[in-house]
């Protein structure tokens, strides 16, 4: 008897560093997304930006000129020559994109969270 | 060890089953019907989306906005089977859906680099000649100018992704995203999560809802809209004012189940709903049986036939209207 229940506690042992094992990439995935905005003019990425990082930067590629800036995890247009300022008036985002159609320009967020399927 | 090992693999394979199907995914962007286009599938298939959006382009480009051109046959069929469903849902709703405002929509340069607010005089002017105008349907061979279709094309167009898959007829599914119209095909474990934005903060959450597959369409004057003297023109224009529609709706987001037409009726439907205002929500709720959500100014949502989901804190209160 002794013996089978030293069994059941290692078939327990077992089964918890098979599920962490397992589950390590789901869980190091949930914990720190990776999340990042692409920036595609006319149908070619431009760049690619993190997300966790404050930071500005002034993609090359696109006609006029546009300064994309992030701040607390939220991405913004924060300058851009086109006359229409759609993409200015945005604002910061953290889910979905911003539309620059003067530019052809689009910025999509990426987030590692999987909690929408889509956003409208 | 034996009795428990079969438990333990099942689970196992079951957690990392769940971590992999979260990587094995396709995405194209890409642009058309004047905004971002996202594809998202579980199969390589995104292409397939890509080659129908960029055919309804061709198509809808000449008679949306400024760069008007001469129309197929193809391009007419396409134009006119728009108008004849915005009138067929106008007489079916009582809608003032109008499709003729091409001239108006100039005139204020909505879908252009600079759009401004006309003078008063210009406004009466195109008026007087829109009432004089004959709604004739689109032809080929001519450029129109008259038609403006910015509020049936995506949803028109997400029909046409819709029949191009069901020709293949494929396994898995696909999400087309046209920023405010969407197809959800095929079928997805647990169903689509729908995030509706905030209209009064776009970076918020209104809530969501979660559907087995479909159409969804969004209609409101938050996202395209321009500023001068501190005042907010949103893109949606009444034929009758010459003015942006005076509605006290924020935004409408109307489900359409995955039949011929969804997309179209969604898209379509959104609008109409929208120009109407809170005051008709009722009937298009417990008397027409339309899903949708719809926001006013003071932060109420009304939901009809959805099982939609508040997002905390988002200072709304959700009134069910019935459906």
């Amino acid at each position: 008897m002794q013996n089978n229940r030293r069994l059941k506690a290692a078939d327990i042992a077992v089964i918890i560093t098979l599920l962490l094992v397992f589950a390590l990439p789901l869980l190091m995935g949930n914990l720190s997304p990776a999340s990042y905005a692409e920036v595609i003019c006319d149908g070619k990425e431009l760049m690619q930006i993190p997300m966790n990082k404050d930071g500005s930067y002034t993609p090359e590629g696109i006609t006029g000129h546009m300064t994309i800036t992030v701040k607390n995890g939220k991405i913004a247009v924060t300058r851009s020559d086109c006359t229409g300022q759609q993409c200015v008036n945005m604002g910061y985002i953290s889910t979905g994109s911003i539309v620059c159609t003067p530019n052809k320009a689009v910025i999509t967020v990426h987030s590692g969270s999987t909690e929408y399927d889509v956003i409208i | 060890m034996s009795e428990f090992f079969p438990i333990a693999a099942a689970v196992c394979a079951a957690v990392l089953l769940c971590s992999c199907s979260k990587e094995n995914t396709f995405t194209e962007s890409f642009f058309a019907l004047d905004t971002a286009v996202t594809v998202t599938s579980d199969r390589p298939l995104t292409h397939m989306v890509r080659e129908a959006i960029s055919d309804a382009d061709k198509t809808f480009s000449k008679v949306c906005g400024s760069k008007r051109d001469i129309l197929t046959e193809t391009d007419a069929q396409r134009i006119n089977f728009c108008l004849d469903y915005a009138e067929k849902l106008n007489s079916e709703y009582n809608g003032k859906l109008d499709m003729y405002c091409g001239r108006l929509v100039s005139l204020w340069g909505i879908s252009e680099d600079d759009p401004k607010v006309p003078s008063e005089q210009e406004i009466t002017d195109t008026l007087d000649l829109l009432k004089t105008l004959e709604k004739a349907p689109a032809e080929s061979g001519k450029i129109n100018t008259d038609i403006e279709l910015g509020a049936a094309a995506k949803g028109y167009a997400a029909d046409m992704a819709k029949e191009a898959l069901d020709s293949e007829a494929p396994e898995g599914y696909i999400i087309l995203s046209a920023e405010s119209s969407v197809l959800l095909y095929g079928e997805k474990a647990g169903g689509f999560k729908i995030g509706v934005k905030d209209p009064l903060s776009p970076e918020n959450m209104l809530g969501s809802f979660t559907v087995p597959c479909g159409f969804v369409s969004t209609s409101g004057g938050y996202e395209r809209y321009f500023e001068e003297n501190g005042v907010k023109y949103s893109h949606i224009l009444n034929t009758e004012t010459g003015y942006p529609v005076n509605t006290d709706l924020t935004s409408v987001t109307v489900y359409c189940e995955l039949a011929e037409n969804g997309g179209l009726r969604s898209d379509l439907l959104s609008t109409l709903i929208y120009c109407e205002g809170t005051e008709m929500l009722k009937k298009f709720a417990q008397t027409e049986n339309i899903a949708f959500i719809a926001a006013d100014k003071n932060k109420n949502i009304y939901v009809s036939g959805l099982d939609f989901q508040p997002q905390e804190g988002s200072g709304y209160v959700c009134r069910i209207t019935g459906g």
